[in-house]
Formats: structure tokens, C-alpha cells, sequence
């Protein structure tokens, strides 16, 4: 005989909720009384019923599956416990106390200086009081003030923002006058290169 | 058994137990969806391992329940996550080539392979006519009608929509009707 499909599609759609009994009461009891007088349906579910009885549950260990999962999966979900690792407490440590020992020496050379100036020096310059006098008492760079000088001859403790026009070129003509050439010449992997005659060079 | 409304209550609450470190609750989770999960793994073309592919999907489903939503059932991930696993595991070895994918075609012979432990022939036609549905459309319809899944999380399962869903259903229906009209 051949099956044919009803023309309700929404019954045949609730079909398999009928079989597996998941349908709400009222529902079910709705769907047999369609199943009930339409011999489309009657069928379709005859059907249905022996596709679930043609796939049948596989034999499953339950017990090995739980057995074999990897240790700690059930830690897996549970919120992780805050631990301190002893390399972060170190790694802490070393921080703050660097930064205490940067702290303190800035702190005494800003002490040392007396003066929140920003100061461009070289070993040998002229003393700032008598080569650029061009900021009044109370500006940024004070005249008569002591100049920072630094082991590197360039000291900066201010901002730019807060200088003058002038006193921002009296900066650069300062900075131009350091000598930038280091004390001494690196050593040259491949020797001196002295000219030989004009246009010729070779390496001693 | 279909797992029924009430059912997804249960599973939040044992979930719960477990995160507390109660490892009973797992075991009972296990037996609450495993068999459904073997049986689904089996209709799709699973034919050796179905024990691993089922705790393969429990462990990865049990590593990332905190990203599990709510939204869904557990029933429903945990059967999205094994057909993931199960195609996954298709495709490197359909790679390896030591083993022929269930595919239209070939599902008649492999049904047939199988067919030889079912005693019931009217079990037989049926299988065969399962097996000749595209994989598709075979996964739709065995979650519909041996697992009485609602199209909503059969869409969610197989990545797709609810329409598409019970276009696949019913299609497969139809094709499952004609072949075993054909047969008879």
C-alpha cells in the first residue's frame, strides 16, 4: 500500500512529539483524535515508531566514559581558586624597589639642582649666567641662577612648553655649541681608512 | 527517551552538584544522554569507537560548560558537539582514505553490512532508507524522530534554520515513504 502524506502539515509536523509523548496534555489528546480518524497519520506514525525501533541504543559503558575522563576535569568548572605565585611576589618586589631607588635619586639631584630650570651644558661651555641672560627674575631660566651640569653635560628638568620663543632659541644655540663628537673614536672592525691620493682610500 | 522539559532542570541542577565537586553528578549526566548520543552517533554513519566519540563530546563538553548557555539545552550542545566531533573525525579519515564515508551510495552496502544482525526485516528496509538520505538530512530527521528533538535545537545542532530544518524533515520523510513503497 502506498504511504501518503495528510494534508494537515502542522498534525504531521507534531507527529513525532505524539510519538515521544512530549506534547502537552491538551495537545496530545488533540493529535490521537486526528491519529485516530485519518488513516495517513495512523500510518505515518506506525512508521515513525519503526524508525525508532530500527535504531536501536548502542551499548554504552558508562562507567568507562566517567573512568576515563583526564583528571582534574572536573576542576575544569569550578571557579578558579586565586593563587599567588612566588615568581609574581618576586617580580613585585624587584619593581617597587627599583622604582624606590629611581624615585630617591631623582629626588636628590632635583634637590641638588635648587633650581626647576631647564639647563643645557657642556663640559667647558660658557657658564649660562653670562652667555644668556634673556630670562627674567622668576622665569623658567633665571639669570644668575647655578647651572645643573650632569655627568652627560645636558640637563633637562623642565618642560618645553613652558619656555619662551626667546628662550627656546637661546636653548638650540646652546645645544648647537655642545660638542657632539664622542671622547673617543669606536674602534673600527676594519681599521682606519686614510685617502692615499685624491679620490683613493685604502685601510691601515 | 526524549529529554523533556523538566528534564533541562534537572541537568542545570546536577551541573551545579558537579561544579560543587560532586562527582556522582557527572556519572549521572553521562547516563542521562550518553545512550542517545551512541544512538545518534550510530544512525549517522558511526560505525566503530562510538564509546570515545561519545566521552570525546562529554569531556569537551564538560571543559567549556562555562561558556554553556542557557539558552539551549544540555541535550542539545551536548548533541552539537558530537556531530562536530563525528565530522571532524569523517573528514580526517575520509583524508587518510582508510575509511569510506557513509555517503549516498554507499549507505545501502554499509546498512546491509549491518542488516545481517537485525533480524527484523521491516528494522532492515528501514535502515536502508535512513542510509540513502543525504547526511543532512539524515541527521535532521533522526534527531526528529528517534530523538524527538524540536526543529529549534536541531537548527542549533546542524547550524542551520528551523525552516530549513523541517523542510529537511519533511523531504526526508517523503524519500523514506518512496523508497519503502518501492521496496514492498
Amino acid at each position: 500500500m502506498t504511504m501518503r502524506d495528510c494534508a494537515d502539515g502542522e498534525m504531521r509536523d507534531l507527529l513525532p512529539d505524539f510519538v515521544h509523548g512530549t506534547l502537552a496534555a491538551t495537545e496530545q489528546v488533540r493529535v490521537r483524535a486526528h491519529v485516530a480518524s485519518c488513516a495517513d497519520c495512523e500510518a505515518e506514525v506506525e512508521l515513525l515508531r519503526a524508525i525508532g525501533a530500527a535504531f536501536p541504543v548502542p551499548a554504552v559503558n558508562v562507567r568507562r566514559i566517567v573512568a576515563a575522563f583526564p583528571s582534574g576535569l572536573g576542576a575544569a568548572v569550578r571557579p578558579p581558586a586565586f593563587t599567588v605565585r612566588p615568581w609574581r611576589l618576586v617580580a613585585a618586589a624587584t619593581i617597587l624597589a627599583v622604582a624606590g631607588i629611581s624615585l630617591a635619586v631623582a629626588r636628590e639631584t632635583f634637590v641638588a639642582a635648587g633650581n626647576p630650570s631647564v639647563v643645557a651644558a657642556a663640559p667647558g661651555t660658557v657658564p649660562r649666567a653670562e652667555q644668556a641672560p634673556v630670562a627674567a627674575a622668576g622665569e623658567t631660566i633665571a639669570s644668575g641662577a647655578r647651572p645643573v651640569r650632569s655627568e652627560t653635560g645636558l640637563t633637562f628638568d623642565g618642560g618645553l612648553s613652558d619656555l619662551t620663543d626667546q628662550q627656546v632659541k637661546t636653548l638650540l644655540v646652546e645645544m648647537d655649541a655642545l660638542d657632539a663628537k664622542p671622547d673617543a673614536e669606536p674602534d673600527s672592525p676594519v681599521g682606519h681608512i686614510v685617502p692615499v691620493r685624491e679620490g683613493e682610500y685604502h685601510e691601515s | 527517551m526524549p529529554i523533556k522539559a523538566d528534564d533541562a532542570a534537572v541537568d542545570a541542577a546536577l551541573i551545579e552538584r558537579w561544579k560543587r565537586g560532586d562527582q556522582a553528578a557527572a556519572t549521572e549526566l553521562v547516563a542521562r544522554h550518553a545512550p542517545s548520543l551512541a544512538r545518534f552517533a550510530a544512525s549517522s554513519g558511526e560505525r566503530e569507537q562510538i564509546d570515545e566519540l561519545v566521552q570525546d563530546t562529554f569531556v569537551r563538553a564538560f571543559n567549556s560548560l562555562d561558556a554553556f548557555r542557557s539558552d539551549s539545552s544540555l541535550r542539545t550542545w551536548l548533541f552539537t558537539i558530537l556531530r562536530r566531533l563525528s565530522l571532524d573525525r569523517k573528514r580526517a579519515d575520509k583524508r587518510r582514505k582508510d575509511r569510506v564515508e557513509l555517503e549516498e551510495g554507499h549507505a545501502v552496502q554499509e546498512f546491509n553490512a549491518l542488516d545481517s544482525l537485525v533480524a527484523d526485516e521491516t528494522a532492515q528496509r528501514v535502515r536502508t532508507a535512513v542510509g540513502r538520505l543525504s547526511p543532512l538530512q539524515r541527521d535532521v530527521f533522526i534527531l526528529r524522530v528517534t530523538e524527538g528533538l524540536a526543529y529549534s535545537d536541531i537548527a542549533r545542532t546542524v547550524g542551520s534554520t528551523e525552516g530549513a530544518c523541517r523542510v529537511h524533515y519533511h523531504n526526508a520523510m517523503r524519500a523514506v515513504k518512496e523508497f519503502l513503497d518501492d521496496d514492498a
